[in-house]
């Protein structure tokens, strides 16, 4: 497994090829600017400076490239803590915490939580890689399409969590998000609900439609406000307050530790990515956390988990890029170009044959990681400054950059009209009180199940047992269960010592009452 | 969608109000061409074969040209909405495609009803050839392709294949099934949205036997077995591959991917003098040895066909899918 | 609405909107019903449009409400970010509809007028419903933020971008 040899090979390659660190502060500031602007993605940021790399040596070009993706990985914590924009779908669930966190002023903490959060499970996951970077391959090429629907299906039990006051609402709100996710050519190639509309053929654009959905609940409302945060005394922008969020992150491990292994599992998987790794981890935190009803308030947990997910899930993707020279995704894709520009094609053969390199890399993310405490506070010190500029001036340039971003998603009109539409969808949601997030996550998950379903479907040929062929699914299936059940076990406890405490202060303030009487 | 473009709109708002714009449209009278950045359009998002190819080829073709060139990828609906943008833009030699020529252009138009037709694009030159490649999981099994049809001919459903529906892979498929007599309503196929979850399902042995396009195949190259490779001779990127006709099979199949360097017809026929500068340079690029050398480091092709082989190729794989595409649907 | 002896209150908006959506569904369900009814096409949609229908039918009732039971439910709630609520009073309801409505206007705009007018536009309007009215703040402003922000999309993204002067 874990190769001393080729690891005091890999401290060699590190130590002799020390100019190439240089780059490692660039890239960040590269990858935190794009991923901090909704709908720009870390895809476009390192298909960008992709060339700039070419001049570079092998080592320099992967430290630079692979810090854009690092500073990346966490940029877009920002806008959804500051402004409640998920910059992508991967940090959608850090909005559910961080905005309300921002609303009660505590914008400095969710910041600092976030970014703690974001690289200690970084580290955290390129650790975990560094030992199993070799069987890894032969563990993600074993997931199929079984295993997925029940991760899929695992995180529509967010919704679970999330609650509502109808239950009917939001049932039919998550149906309707499922629909809308599945617009447009299926995986066995059926066209349906497009309207004749081309750009409808790959479905509805899941960033724009998230951002308008999320628009008219919250940002508009900031019109008749005159700064985000109301109470004046709390708009400060306080570096002791981060580095007390950041060191707050510490009392939370197994937050930390959960985070990090559902999103290194999930972030391996190509074409998973880190977009449903956040939604599990925040569900089961809360799920499991005592403190369960002020999920949502602002409770530093939330941020914690969907952070240390989408973190940890780089590692993840990465390992899956190295081992199998298979890009999980578009960031992961350039990064392989770039490789092979310099003559190293990443797969099995490559690990086997040049282990120290492999090392190499995985410590320098490790090393990444660490220089993004210092440099991503230093960003989040002046982001954080939105809070204190009025509506007025700030709120035409959060949509503004909220419209071009759904732009730059693909370059076309269709992506604000998108957001507008679903702006409106928003509107009715919010006023006739369906929890919008249902259809959020409907939406970003529908095609997933579609696909997931429909492949399990088309392999078992239609035969429910054989899931029993499949230890991978039965097993996250009884790991599902287990977890609710032993939370529909701890509410119940829970309930009955509330019902408890609550007889208590009955009891208690009939005393006071009486005695209040008696003077 | 609509047909205005932006330069429409201006003439309809009119001068007036918007006399100050008139400072904007500088390139009333044209300087020899090129005198400003050139666009490549790319049909298909960042991080794709094509997107790779153009920026890898762009600063070979920014040399040749003298203009630097701009990229602008614009995915979408198959490659339908990147071929409409192109098409829809001012004939005037500023917008270049690199696309998938083969399958995309004609799939589009045969499923998907695309608003234009094989005639409108001008191949320039289309260097890289991908073919259908029938694969197992290395651990597997099976043998080569005729134990696959062996077992496929007593109980069609005795193998799950992985393929993309809608697609050449999916054309030679059921063209290899048919010529084997076997009924492909029978098979148990699953379909993926795309090559790469394909591969790596028919790679970690979750289908049986993946049919898809073979190029991306060569990075996990240890983890497959190829069966048979849906091409005429010996493919120089995979040569260990067995072809299809080495299986005893006799069959018609598609060619997968023609991928490469595409105009606008029109400006071929209307400005051929500007065509034949774009011509000329494309061609110089591509045979230039610091081009040939640095995109042979990223498995990227440049090998010169010119303009009449490419546009044969291409026609000759269009019809051959025109025909077929009853398989398809 | 009277029924027997009580008043009921009918949320007439409440009963568009489901409207609406069950149109969509079953839209929905029928186009794709008419694309094929092969298992691959249907497995999904199908019993999620069903669902998604009888639980519209669930929340009908709920738009009809007994009038003192409705009077009832109006007390103050404490905030909760999941289930924003909007604001209720029509000055702020006013402006609120007023920027989602200039914001309509600005993405349907962009590829007509060019992002830079338009960007110009929205900002000006913008701040002008956010309660800006001075114009030597207004215009500097809104003509920063469109030059500011199209040159810097214009660097971030790989896609062109239809301008009128920038």
């Amino acid at each position: 497994m874990f190769d001393f040899g080729a690891f005091s090979d890999a401290l060699g390659i590190m130590a002799t090829s020390a100019g190439s660190w240089g780059w490692i502060v660039p890239g960040l500031i590269v990858g935190l600017v794009f991923s901090a602007i909704p709908g720009v993605s870390i895809t476009m940021a390192m298909a960008i400076v992709l060339p700039m790399s070419l001049y570079m040596d092998f080592f320099s070009a992967v430290v630079f490239l692979t810090s854009v993706y690092t500073g990346a990985g966490f940029g877009g914590s920002v806008p959804a803590i500051l402004m409640n924009i998920p910059g992508s779908p991967a940090s959608y669930a850090t909005t559910f915490d961080g905005y309300a966190m921002s609303l009660k002023g505590q914008h400095n903490e969710a910041l600092g939580y976030a970014l703690f959060a974001s690289t200690i499970c970084g580290i955290f996951g390129y650790l975990l890689l560094l030992l199993v970077v070799e069987p890894l391959a032969d563990i993600v090429l074993g997931i199929g399409p079984v295993e997925m629907f029940a991760v899929a299906i695992w995180g529509m039990l967010l919704l679970g969590s999330l609650g509502s006051k109808y239950i009917t609402r939001g049932l039919l709100a998550a149906a309707l998000g499922i629909l809308i996710g599945t617009v447009g050519m299926n995986t066995a190639g059926f066209i349906r609900g497009t309207m004749g509309i081309p750009n409808l053929l790959d479905g509805v654009s899941p960033v724009p439609a998230m951002i308008g959905l999320l628009a008219a609940g919250q940002l508009l409302t900031l019109a008749s406000k005159d700064y985000i945060i109301d109470a004046e005394s709390s708009r400060e922008v306080s570096l002791k307050r981060i580095l007390a969020g950041c060191w707050g992150t510490m009392r939370y491990p197994g937050v930390l530790f959960r985070g990090s292994i559902i999103g290194i599992i999930i972030g391996a998987v190509p074409g998973v990515g880190s977009s449903i790794g956040n939604l599990i981890a925040y569900a089961e935190t809360k799920r499991t956390s005592k403190d369960s009803n002020t999920f949502g308030k602002g409770n530093p947990k939330g941020v914690i988990a969907a952070e240390s997910a989408v973190a940890s899930a780089e590692g993840g993707s990465m390992a899956t890029m190295l081992a199998l020279g298979i890009p999980g995704g578009g960031a992961t894709a350039i990064l392989l170009a770039a490789f092979m520009m310099h003559n190293i094609v990443p797969g099995p053969s490559f690990i086997q044959s040049q282990k120290p390199m492999v090392y190499a890399i995985i410590l320098n993310n490790i090393v990444q990681a660490i220089a993004l405490l210092g440099v991503g506070i230093g960003f989040i010190y002046v982001a954080a400054n939105i809070v204190r500029v009025r509506t007025r001036y700030i709120l035409p340039v959060i949509l503004v950059v909220a419209t071009l971003g759904t732009y730059a998603v693909d370059g076309q009109v269709a992506g604000p009209i998108t957001l507008f539409i679903f702006a409106m969808l928003g509107f009715a949601l919010v006023r006739y009180e369906y929890p919008v997030a249902a259809v959020v996550v409907g939406i970003l998950l529908g095609r997933m199940l579609e696909t997931e379903f429909l492949r399990s479907y088309q392999l078992s040929g239609g035969d429910p047992l054989y899931l029993f062929q499949r230890p991978a699914a039965l097993a996250i299936v009884g790991i599902m269960l287990a977890s609710l059940g032993m939370t529909a076990w701890g509410k119940r406890k829970q309930a009955k010592q509330e019902a408890e405490e609550e007889a208590a202060m009955v009891r208690l303030q009939q005393e006071q009452a009486v005695a209040g009487a008696r003077k | 969608m609509t047909k205005l473009t932006r330069r429409d709109a201006l003439k309809f708002t009119g001068g007036g109000i918007l006399a100050a714009g008139v400072i904007g449209m500088p390139h009333i009278a044209r300087a020899a061409y090129p005198d400003r950045p050139v666009n490549i359009v790319v049909p298909f998002a960042t991080g794709g074969y094509n997107d790779r190819l153009s920026r890898a080829f762009a600063p070979h073709l920014e040399k040749a040209l003298g203009q630097p060139l701009v990229i602008a990828n614009k995915p979408g609906a198959g490659a339908q909405l990147g071929h409409t943008y192109a098409l829809q833009q001012p004939n005037d030699g500023y917008t270049i495609l690199c696309t998938s020529a083969s399958p995309y252009i004609p799939l589009s138009i045969l499923l998907q009803g695309a608003p234009y037709k094989n005639e409108d694009f001008h191949m320039i030159n289309l260097p890289s050839r991908d073919y259908t490649l029938a694969a197992t999981s290395s651990g597997s099994s099976l043998k080569d392709f005729k134990e696959v049809i062996d077992k496929l001919k007593a109980d069609p459903g005795s193998l799950s294949i992985g393929v993309q529906p809608a697609s050449a892979d999916y054309a030679n498929l059921i063209l290899s099934m048919q010529a084997a007599g076997i009924d492909p309503t029978k098979l148990r196929i699953v379909t993926y949205d795309g090559g790469g979850p394909n591969r790596n399902a028919a790679a970690g042995g979750q289908v049986d036997v993946g049919f898809v396009g073979g190029e991306g195949f060569l990075p996990i190259k240890e983890k497959i077995k190829p069966l048979a490779m849906f091409a005429a001779e010996k493919v120089d990127w995979f040569p260990d591959a067995p072809l299809i006709g080495d299986s005893g099979l006799k069959t018609d199949f598609v060619e997968g991917s023609q991928r490469g360097w595409a105009v606008s017809t029109a400006l071929m026929k209307e400005q051929p003098d500007i065509y034949k500068v774009i011509e000329e340079a494309v061609s110089k690029a591509s045979q230039d040895p610091a081009a040939v050398e640095a995109l042979k480091k990223q498995q990227l092709s440049t090998t010169w066909y010119g303009p009449e082989a490419s546009n044969k190729a291409f026609k000759e794989n269009a019809e051959k899918m025109a025909k077929y595409i009853d398989l398809l649907k | 609405m009277r029924i027997g002896n009580h008043t009921y209150k009918v949320d007439y908006g409440h009963l568009i909107f489901l409207t609406a959506i069950g149109g969509y569904v079953t839209w929905y369900l029928t186009n794709t019903m008419s694309v094929s009814t092969h298992v691959n096409n249907i497995l999904l949609v199908a019993p999620v449009s069903v669902f998604a229908l009888l639980m519209l039918l669930c929340v009908v009732p709920q738009c009809i409400q007994r009038a003192d039971a409705a009077e009832e439910q109006a007390k103050p709630e404490q905030y909760d970010p999941l289930s924003p609520k909007l604001p209720t009073e029509r000055r702020q309801v006013a402006r609120m509809l007023m920027l989602g409505g200039a914001l309509g206007v600005f993405v349907f705009s962009l590829a007509v007028i060019g992002f830079d007018v338009a960007i110009f536009l929205f900002a000006l309007a913008a701040m002008a419903i956010c309660g800006e009215r001075r114009p030597h703040h207004l215009v500097p402003f809104a003509a920063i933020i469109a030059v500011v922000l199209v040159y810097g999309f214009k660097a971030l993204m790989p896609y062109p971008m239809p301008t009128f002067f920038l």
